[in-house]
């Protein structure tokens, strides 16, 4: 009741029953001389400047975001359901499968340099497919790419 | 406490009006009327005058794209504040982070942005205060910013975060419980 009496939130009448019984009552009048103290201590932290340009700064963040939606919009909605998910899954399994067959390729110059059959290719890739191994999808590239012949 | 702000909510209302329908210059208005009191409540709350400036456009850019969405059954200050407590608690969110910037107030000094003062007595203080407000949980903190700082009504305050008009005055009444204990005992 003193907090929302000292933010000036009650009634005339509620206001003026506190009043009453602060005269009467010591401890309450010490608890509201300690909001009081706060509230000076709370008014330390002063207000900050609105920094130069600020309007400006919104407009072109307003700006940059219409921008954004019209190169989206641009192009036609059945473009946006079909062909750019089916890219992005296409684009993804490209990316596995290079990489599948890039590490296969690492994997196989660093099993001949060690066995002695051919020419140590690169170091770079014996270090970093040092823990390489022939997986499943490694298996996989090599049926798509020469029909298995690998095997 | 800080003195309360004025604000005429049925000319704000038009202005969000006009703003609906892409009026720039009743924008630039309703900016330049709230840009001083939006940055002030949101530094209050986040401590960092970097953050303030970013979430404090962010809000504004909201009412642009949103403007169509102010019914007028509240105060327009009461919508654009309430816009202002999402991006802060979603600022929170996101970070999940301590205010003031946080890793700043493990340390018994003060950063830079918190020397307001040359009086180093007075410097330590206001930090200490700073520091006190950034630790309340968030709820209190809002709660205290928009009645202690800009000094909105417990009813208004209770529209802005969507809860009662005792919820808020609880929360008051525990965050200056928590501040008392720690400035002024």
């Amino acid at each position: 009741m003193l907090t929302a009496f000292s933010d000036g939130e009650l009634t005339p009448e509620a206001k003026e029953q506190i009043s009453l019984h602060l005269d009467a009552c010591a401890d309450c009048r010490h608890e509201l001389e300690e909001l009081n103290r706060l509230s000076k201590e709370l008014d330390r932290l002063e207000a900050v400047e609105v920094r130069p340009y600020f309007m400006t700064r919104v407009k072109q963040r307003i700006a940059d975001r219409q921008a954004k939606r019209a190169a989206v919009k641009v192009l036609p909605g059945w473009v946006r359901r079909t062909v750019i998910p089916v890219g992005a899954a296409a684009l993804v399994f490209l990316t596995a499968l290079t990489g599948s067959y890039l590490g296969r390729t690492v994997y196989r110059w660093r099993s001949s340099a060690e066995s002695g059959s051919t020419p140590n290719h690169g170091s770079a890739g014996s270090i970093l497919f040092d823990e390489s191994s022939e997986g499943s999808l490694s298996r996989f590239t090599d049926q798509l790419l020469d029909g298995g012949k690998s095997e | 406490m800080t003195p309360r702000p004025q604000h005429e909510p049925d000319c704000d209302a038009g202005l969000a009006r006009r703003v609906a329908n892409g009026d720039e210059a009743a924008f630039e208005e309703l900016v330049g009327k709230y840009q001083h009191s939006v940055l002030n409540t949101i530094h209050r709350y986040v401590g960092n005058h970097d953050v303030a400036d970013d979430i404090a456009q962010e809000v504004f850019v909201i009412l642009w794209n949103k403007a169509g969405t102010f019914k007028g059954n509240s105060k327009f200050s009461t919508w654009l504040y309430r816009i202002v407590v999402n991006q802060c608690l979603q600022f929170r969110r996101k970070r999940n982070q301590a205010l003031v910037s946080l890793s700043d107030l493990n340390d018994e000094n003060p950063p830079e942005s918190l020397q307001v003062s040359d009086d180093p007595e007075r410097r330590q203080r206001t930090y200490a205060v700073q520091k006190a407000v950034a630790e309340l949980p968030d709820r209190q903190r809002i709660a205290l910013v928009l009645s202690h700082f800009e000094g909105r009504p417990y009813q208004e305050i209770a529209e802005i975060m969507g809860t009662s008009v005792s919820a808020v005055e609880s929360l008051i009444i525990r965050a200056k419980a928590i501040l008392r204990n720690k400035l002024v005992r």
